[in-house]
């Protein structure tokens, strides 16, 4: 299992369709704002940082795994890879 | 095997993202066998520069990619898609990589020892 970050809209617009079926994705900084724009509740793949979301003023997604700093380590410890995508 | 695998997912001038990439990969070849995937608008990167280094100040990194064979880096890569997306078939490029499908790249993600994402 691979650890897919995406900081921001325009980097998971662009390299949303890299991760696999079961790689993970970590919504974090301005990326969060994805979750007011489409819906990834069919997604199980999605994690959202719950500290960013609040940071916006962002509610947390109802369907959606929310996570914190710390289950975000256990989710880098865990995988295989943790890939970056920025912009 | 791919010990360092770098992915250059930045187009050149906008950051300095680049060629901090190409750096640091020069440096991994030192001590690893490292591969390079270029996706996205990283791709753009190897275009050959037509303007003179003055113009858009700053350093014309580019042209070193010639020089990863001497520093043996053989295994560069680029995303399939990417060059579609951006018409790159057809361009002057600095080097050809070797052109790998979403499923080729899946496959070389999880083949690599570390991947670094620049």
């Amino acid at each position: 299992m691979m650890l897919h970050t995406f900081n921001s809209s325009d980097a998971y617009r662009l390299h949303g369709h890299r991760p696999s079926a079961t790689d993970l994705i970590l919504l974090i900084e301005d990326a969060v704002f994805i979750t007011t724009q489409q819906d990834l509740t069919q997604d199980h793949r999605i994690r959202v940082l719950r500290e960013d979301l609040a940071q916006r003023g962002l509610p947390e997604p109802r369907a959606i795994t929310c996570i914190t700093y710390t289950d975000w380590v256990r989710l880098t410890v865990e995988s295989q890879h943790c890939l970056t995508w920025t912009r | 095997m791919t010990e360092l695998l770098f992915i250059l997912s930045h187009p050149p001038g906008a950051s300095v993202y680049a060629q901090e990439a190409f750096d640091a990969a020069l440096a991994g070849s030192a001590f690893s066998n490292i591969a390079i995937l270029f996706v996205g608008a990283g791709c753009l990167q190897l275009i050959q520069p037509k303007l003179a280094v003055e113009a858009h100040e700053r350093k014309d990194f580019q042209r070193g990619f010639k020089a990863l064979a001497d520093y043996d880096v053989h295994d560069v890569y680029g995303c399939e898609d990417s060059f579609k997306q951006f018409g790159l078939h057809n361009q002057a490029l600095v080097i050809q990589p070797t052109l790998l499908t979403r499923v080729d790249i899946s496959a070389r993600l999880k083949g690599a020892q570390r991947v670094l994402c620049f």
